[in-house]
């Protein structure tokens, strides 16, 4: 398989469309709590926005309201519903925007990583106007996309609790008891050496990320390892978003390591 | 060539692992921190407080503590659209930074934005129908476990709908 810019930067614009439908119609579902009668109420939130910068405050300040808000989310959702359709990125810019604007109703964030691998790509493609900044777009999704594995992975490797098993036992404790993952996953991801295998596991494939771009073939198998290491977290951890949010950006990673390997 | 790109990105990431983690200043720059993403997930290893809450009915008695989030159960569909889910992380997240703010002496964190969204959280998300009910009283606590007790923050009683 090989990958023209222009093909990869589709395939991007496909998945973080993708990512951000899926997205709009979570926060669809639980637009009652972004109400007056909700929790974020505008009339709690609003002192907050006196304190962006200027050239921010009145585009946000006019769309955050909740009437304007749900306006904003069904925009979203059909725009980015055409992006996954074309694969197109020029609405890119508008996504942008509203990504953004989400994130400041939730005083920076709604779901923390998903949101900043959303923006990062959405912030790429808008700058994808030529051939080379397409090929400079995709250099830094896939850059970003690297550290976001390898800096997790190395911050891990230094912590002890991490090395032993002890940290990712806690992690998969809390998401049982608080966050209504099954009890089976305690038995099988937690008991006698497991725990600290997998731990290994995942600082390994974590810090030993960047080797994918050494070529295409061992980009695919990394890539693999990702969308398993991704699932999982979902189903462990619930974190359905981070799935989306970064298989969106594995194309550019690929074409980067198809690029670097042709021209060996 | 990517040999070298790749072995160039693995150094590049270990040094940026080893800086000092800086969280953006300012509260404006805060709303937009996803343009700064750091990528240390996982990193706290210590789990945050639970929200807990207690009521009283008119002229009576707190009742006893009880967590003000049940957890919802995963379901298959969770994987591809989980709003209940992503909404209880929210709701922690909210509850996290309450605690981060009341270790920071500088200010009155009850007088704060999050204190008011998470007396909003406990109104609209953990209390009955009975203990909404005009005159009811709450409280809530963060509570950080069994052996850390003594440190769990205890709020000042509320009357619901004064928010």
């Amino acid at each position: 398989m090989s990958w023209s810019e222009h093909d990869a930067l589709a395939w991007v614009a496909r998945g973080v469309a993708l990512a951000l439908v899926l997205q709009t119609v979570e926060l669809w579902q639980l637009r009652a709590l972004f109400s007056e009668r909700g929790v974020w109420r505008w009339s709690i939130l609003r002192a907050e926005h006196a304190t962006l910068p200027a050239l921010l405050r009145w585009p946000f300040g006019f769309v955050l309201p909740y009437q304007p808000f749900l306006a904003l989310l069904a925009v979203r959702a059909a725009l980015a519903t055409w992006m996954l359709i074309s694969g197109s990125p020029a609405l890119a810019p508008v996504l942008l925007f509203t990504q953004l604007a989400i994130c400041v109703r939730f005083r920076g964030a709604f779901n923390g990583g998903s949101d900043y691998m959303s923006v990062l790509v959405l912030l790429a493609l808008s700058f994808a106007q030529t051939p080379l900044l397409t090929r400079a777009a995709l250099a830094y999704v896939a850059v970003q996309t690297t550290l976001s594995y390898s800096i997790a992975g190395f911050a891990k490797l230094k912590s002890a609790a991490w090395r032993d098993g002890r940290a990712l036992r806690s992690f998969v404790e809390l998401a049982v008891e608080r966050h209504g993952a099954p009890r089976w996953l305690l038995d099988r991801l937690t008991t006698g050496r497991r725990s600290q295998l997998l731990a290994l596991g995942v600082i390994a494939f974590e810090c030993s990320f960047p080797l994918a771009w050494s070529d295409p073939r061992v980009c695919a198998a990394y890539l693999a390892l990702g969308l398993g290491f991704h699932l999982a977290n979902s189903v462990v951890f619930g974190l359905n978003r981070f799935f989306f949010a970064w298989a969106a950006a594995y194309p550019a990673v690929f074409f980067c390591s198809q690029l670097l390997g042709s021209s060996a | 060539m990517g040999i070298w790109i790749a072995a160039g990105l693995l150094i590049a990431c270990l040094v940026l692992a080893r800086l000092p983690r800086r969280d953006v200043q300012g509260r404006g720059l805060a709303l937009l921190r996803t343009l700064f993403p750091s990528w240390r997930f996982f990193e706290e290893i210590e789990a945050g407080p639970s929200l807990q809450v207690a009521t009283a009915a008119v002229g009576e008695p707190f009742g006893a503590w009880r967590d003000a989030q049940p957890a919802s159960p995963r379901t298959a569909a969770a994987l591809l659209v989980n709003a209940r889910g992503n909404l209880e992380l929210a709701y922690q997240s909210l509850v996290d930074q309450l605690a981060s703010e009341l270790d920071d002496a500088a200010q009155d964190p009850t007088a704060s934005i999050t204190y008011a969204l998470v007396q909003r959280l406990i109104e609209v998300e953990c209390l009955s129908v009975a203990e909404c009910a005009p005159g009811q009283r709450y409280r809530f606590r963060l509570h950080a476990g069994v052996a850390n007790e003594d440190g769990d923050f205890v709020s000042a009683e509320h009357v619901v709908g004064a928010t």
